[in-house]
Order: C-alpha cells, then sequence, then structure tokens
C-alpha cells in the first residue's frame, strides 16, 4: 500500500525531487575519476557492511560522511551545471517550469536530523528495495507526510535511486512519454533525464543566489544517487564499467538494488552480504549507472508483462512491437466488453418463467467448473483418486463413484461443494447439500442429506448418484 | 482415507462467477415483473455480471476496487452503461503512449497507474472478463436448450 501511497502522491514532488540530484553521470558515463570512488570507497565501506546497524547509530558518523561527499561533488558542481547547455532538444522545459517554483525546502535539509539517517539507508534501487524503503520510512519516522517539505526530498531520493516506481510515476506523468516515443537508447535516455536534473540543479542555485548553503543543499541531495554510484565498485575500486557479470534477479531480492563490476572470469557471484538487497548486475557492454539499470529493470519487467498478454489474447503472437501489441489488447478488451453486453441482451430475451431452471443452472455450472476443480485436488489424494479424477468426463466420475470409491470422491465433492456452498448464499447452499447424500462428517455444519425432489426431477447422471 | 475438510482449497475464478451470476440472475429473475422492459432488463444483466466480476476477486486489484466503487453508487452504475462515443482517429498519431491512455480508459480503475501495472491489471482484467464471457455463454446455452 505505500506503494500506492507512493505513485498517488504528488509526483510532481518525486519529479522535482529527480531533479535536484546531482548528477556525475551527465559528465561521463564511463569516465569517474578514481579519487572520488577511493574517497566514497573509505567513507561507505563501513557504511556498506552494515547499514541496518546505522538505522539508529552513528548518525554522526554519517553527518560526517555526508560532509566528505559533499566535499567530493562540489568539486563537479560546474561540470555538472555546464551540461544542460547541450540538452537534446527533447528537453521538456515547461515541466521544468511547472516544477521550479515548488522548490523552497532545498536549505531544510541540511537542518532534518532525520535526514542522515534516512539518506544513509539509501544504498540500495530498485523496486523491491522501494517497497522495502518505504516500509523502513514508515516505522523508523514519526513524520512522514507527503506533503512536508522535506520528505519529498527523501522520497524523490528514494525515488532516484530506486528505479521502477519513481520512474513508473515519472513516466506516466511527464517526460518519460518522450522516452517511449524514440526507441530507448541507455544513452539517449540517461542523458535526457540527467540534463533535465542537470538543468534544475542550474536553476537552484541562480534562484538562491549561488549561496553555499544552496551548494551544500545541492551536494546533499546529490548525496544519494553519488552514494549509489559509489556502491557500484563496493570493494574493488577498478575504474571501468565494461566487465560486468548477467543479471541477477533473483538472488536475494530483498530490498535494494546492488550493482557489482566482476571481471570477465569470474562468474561467480559474491559472497551477498544478508541484507535487503535486489543484486542486479549490468550486462557486459552495457552502462551500468543506477538509471540505465533500473531503466533496464523497469524494461524487463515490462516485457515480461507483454508476454504475459501475449498468452491471453489470442492471435497475439505474430505481432511484434509494442504498440502494435496494446492495439490487440485494446481490441480485445473492448470486444469482451461487447459480448458482455451482448450476451447479457441474450440472456434478457432468454429469461421469461425460468424459475425452476435456476437450481439445474447451478448445479450445472458447478460440474462444470468441478471439472477445472478436480484438478487441483490430484496432490491432495492418492493415485486411485487421481486416476478418478483424471477423467474429465462426468460418466467416469459416476461409474468410479458408483464402483465404491464412493466415500472419497463424495468426500472430496462435499468438500468443494461445502466450500462453494459458504461462498454462495443460503438457497444455493441448500440446493447443493440436497444433491450429495453421502457426506464428509468434518467441516460442514449444516449439511444434511436429504433428496430434493426438485433436484431429482431436473438433474442429469451425474447427481442421480444420491 | 478420506480428506480432512480444509478451508484453503482454492474455488477456481469460474466457479466463483457462476455462483455469483446466477445467483444474481435468480435475484433478477424474481424482480422481474417490475421492470418489464427489455432494456432494463439486460442493463440489470449487465450489472450482475459486472457485479460478480468484481465480488469474485474482490479487494486485490485495483480495477476490482474501482468496479466497486462504481457500483456501490448509482450514478456509477449508470456510468457503466454508458454509450461509448466511436470517434475515428488517425492511427498516424497514435504513440505508445496514447495506446496506454486509451488501455487505461478501457480497464476500470487504471487511471493513475504507471504502465508496468497497468498490463498486470490488464491481464487480471482479460483473464476475468473472458471468464465471465464463457459463464455467460454457458448460462445462455443451458437456459436456451
Amino acid at each position: 500500500m505505500e506503494r500506492d501511497f507512493f505513485l498517488n502522491a504528488p509526483t510532481i514532488s518525486i519529479w522535482q525531487t529527480e531533479f535536484q540530484s546531482p548528477d556525475f553521470f551527465v559528465n561521463s558515463n564511463y569516465e569517474k575519476s578514481t579519487d572520488q570512488y577511493t574517497q566514497f570507497d573509505s567513507a561507505l565501506s563501513s557504511l556498506v557492511s552494515s547499514p541496518a546497524a546505522s538505522n539508529s547509530n552513528d548518525s554522526s558518523s554519517i553527518r560526517e560522511l555526508i560532509g566528505k561527499l559533499g566535499n567530493i561533488c562540489q568539486s563537479t558542481n560546474t561540470s555538472c551545471y555546464t551540461t544542460p547547455l547541450n540538452s537534446p532538444p527533447k528537453l521538456n522545459l515547461p515541466n521544468l517550469g511547472n516544477l521550479i517554483p515548488s522548490q523552497p525546502a532545498l536549505p531544510e535539509l541540511s537542518a532534518d536530523p532525520g535526514f542522515a539517517e534516512r539518506a544513509a539507508k539509501f544504498s540500495c534501487f530498485g523496486s523491491r528495495s522501494f517497497n522495502g524503503r518505504t516500509n523502513q520510512f514508515n516505522t523508523n519516522n514519526a513524520e512522514y507526510p507527503l506533503r512536508s517539505s522535506s520528505s519529498p526530498l527523501e522520497n524523490g531520493k528514494l525515488g532516484r535511486i530506486s528505479s521502477s516506481p519513481a520512474l513508473n510515476a515519472l513516466g506516466s506523468q511527464v517526460g518519460v512519454r518522450e522516452n517511449k516515443n524514440s526507441p530507448l537508447q541507455d544513452g539517449i535516455h540517461v542523458e535526457m533525464k540527467s540534463c533535465e536534473e542537470s538543468s534544475v540543479c542550474v536553476q537552484t542555485p541562480l534562484s538562491e543566489n549561488g549561496s553555499k548553503g544552496t551548494n551544500d543543499s545541492n551536494s546533499r541531495k546529490r548525496k544519494g544517487p553519488s552514494r549509489g554510484k559509489g556502491k557500484e565498485p563496493p570493494l574493488s575500486p577498478s575504474p571501468k564499467a565494461t566487465k560486468v557479470s548477467e543479471k541477477n534477479d533473483e538472488s536475494n531480492r530483498n530490498g535494494g538494488v546492488k550493482v557489482h563490476e566482476e571481471t570477465k572470469g569470474s562468474d561467480s557471484k559474491p559472497p551477498e552480504p544478508p541484507k535487503d538487497y535486489i543484486h542486479v548486475r549490468a550486462r557486459r557492454g552495457q552502462a551500468t549507472d543506477s538509471h540505465s539499470l533500473a531503466e533496464r529493470v523497469r524494461r524487463e519487467k515490462i516485457s515480461e508483462r507483454m508476454k504475459l498478454l501475449q498468452d491471453l489474447v489470442p492471435g497475439c503472437n505474430k505481432v511484434t512491437g509494442k504498440a502494435l501489441m496494446l492495439d490487440e489488447i485494446i481490441n480485445y478488451v473492448q470486444s469482451l466488453q461487447r459480448q458482455v453486453e451482448f450476451l447479457s441482451m441474450k440472456l434478457a430475451s432468454v429469461n421469461p418463467g425460468l424459475d425452476v431452471n435456476m437450481e439445474t443452472l447451478i448445479s450445472k455450472e458447478m460440474f462444470q467448473s468441478n471439472d477445472s476443480l478436480s484438478q487441483p485436488m490430484y496432490s491432495l489424494d492418492s493415485s486411485a483418486l487421481a486416476f478418478t479424477y483424471g477423467h474429465q468426463s462426468q460418466q467416469s466420475l459416476h461409474s468410479n463413484i458408483s464402483n465404491g470409491s464412493l466415500t472419497i470422491s463424495d468426500g472430496l465433492f462435499a468438500e468443494t461443494h461445502a466450500q462453494i456452498a459458504q461462498f454462495c448464499e443460503d438457497d444455493l447452499q441448500s440446493i447443493v447439500q440436497m444433491g450429495f447424500g453421502q457426506q464428509h462428517p468434518t467441516g460442514l455444519p449444516a449439511f444434511q442429506p436429504r433428496a430434493s425432489p426438485v433436484i431429482k426431477k431436473n438433474l442429469k447422471h451425474p447427481l442421480e448418484l444420491v | 482415507m478420506a480428506p480432512q475438510s480444509s478451508s484453503h482449497k482454492p474455488i477456481s475464478l469460474r466457479t466463483k462467477l457462476a455462483c455469483k451470476f446466477t445467483h444474481a440472475l435468480s435475484r433478477i429473475k424474481r424482480e422481474r415483473p417490475t421492470s418489464s422492459s427489455f432494456l432494463s432488463c439486460s442493463r440489470r444483466i449487465k450489472i450482475a455480471a459486472y457485479t460478480a466480476m468484481a465480488f469474485s476477486v474482490g479487494s486485490r486489484k485495483s480495477w476490482s476496487r474501482a468496479l466497486l466503487y462504481k457500483l456501490a453508487s448509482p450514478a456509477g452504475r449508470r456510468g457503466l452503461i454508458r454509450k461509448r462515443r466511436f470517434g475515428v482517429k488517425k492511427r498516424k498519431y497514435l504513440t505508445v503512449m496514447s495506446r496506454a491512455d486509451k488501455l487505461r480508459r478501457v480497464v476500470p480503475g487504471c487511471r493513475n497507474m504507471d504502465f508496468c501495472s497497468l498490463l498486470e491489471e490488464t491481464a487480471d482484467y482479460i483473464t476475468c472478463l473472458a471468464t465471465q464471457v464463457k459463464v455467460m455463454r454457458s448460462v445462455v446455452d443451458l437456459l436456451s436448450a
């Protein structure tokens, strides 16, 4: 639910905080100075080793860390700010115009006492980490109103690092719409987002006269993704992002996303610390910054769901591409809705004077659905019974039941019908009970073996075994 | 040996839909003399179908929740029966995003969702709709045969 809460929260705040977060990536996706990383490394290694512990402890050490990071960040301020001039024409400036005025809270970050702790938790990104972190935030922070000025920033930090939900929220709102139009290449997308972000970085110091406080706040805001970035070579500050192993979603999906850079030869996963991490590894030859990784995770989720939909919608196998698939899906849903309407009209015309047949209807429906119900019962019973239910036809059921596996099958029938009876309403329940003379004694409070003349009159052979 | 009665066995969606729908139908038939017009009858049956769908899925999915809210108010029910205006749009300008918006209009309760969850909801909605159509078809066959 927190996830929903996040997504339905004013997404402008999330977008705005996206803008505020710094962008080393803008400068060069692949040129990262080792100096920064050594500093990051030393500062973050302790943090990485025990993020859970850092929940309540060492806020002072965290603030030192933040200070250090801020110093590091300041050195790259200028390069960050120059990039928006090179932004591609797709930059959606009017949106920025809407968002700039709503950034009053930059200096408040430094004053926020809990911010250090929360910032320390940003050691992960990814959709599941998003959920996990939201839980953490909900439990750890008494003041968690999304309306407050400080918390949207933190949420934005969350969204900045965690990939899918915030990005998806963004995608549904503003800038990603253009992304969908263009072929989603990593470089373009990352550049676009980062340029948008950095352009807002420009405007905020301009609006606040570029004071040192602003720089500090900016650097503090940059802390999140830089922290995430700094974790990319967590223990081995090797420079480049070229050699990585394959993606690793399944292992340890509890919380965040940790990016590992490994050499080509080592296929074995490093010993994963027992924390809330989703380990996503960038594939070889692909960008490893958190943006593109998050984007990749999101895209794979989307393609996974599109495949599911392809199985559901008949005739979609030949169609390739999101757009045509979506067309097909929309057409299919509309046709299903039209069928419901048409069938309801047909039912209205067929209806008159059929009160007696309701019981037959209901019982027949139950048997039809019982044929599909019988399959899950295989695991419960002996092979004989499985064989009994293997024949989907009612005739074989009838014969088997009459042969003497009566108690078991009846017990099962009674059970399922007991469940159905509980599910449906009272008169229906009574009808079902009447249909089965022998019942399983447990769990059926109102089960009475009675023969109903109505049913005997109307039913076909499966019910005649009573 | 007879199995213990366990209430945790899954009741299939189809069974649930069948129960709810047939029950609603029987209720409609009982009240039939008051509503004699064919259109209102068919509208009620349509609402019964959507009610069955929404109640069988419950609050788990966003679309079912939206349907339940709609059904709770009479204005919403009228909205369910709304007549659709079929506009002709140029295919050229149908980008992926506008298609997603179309999908959002078609599937109830997914207005503010991101694309990923929208697809998930659509999948669930399609399964439920398809099962409902099957149930209705079988009911029609049973009643007309």
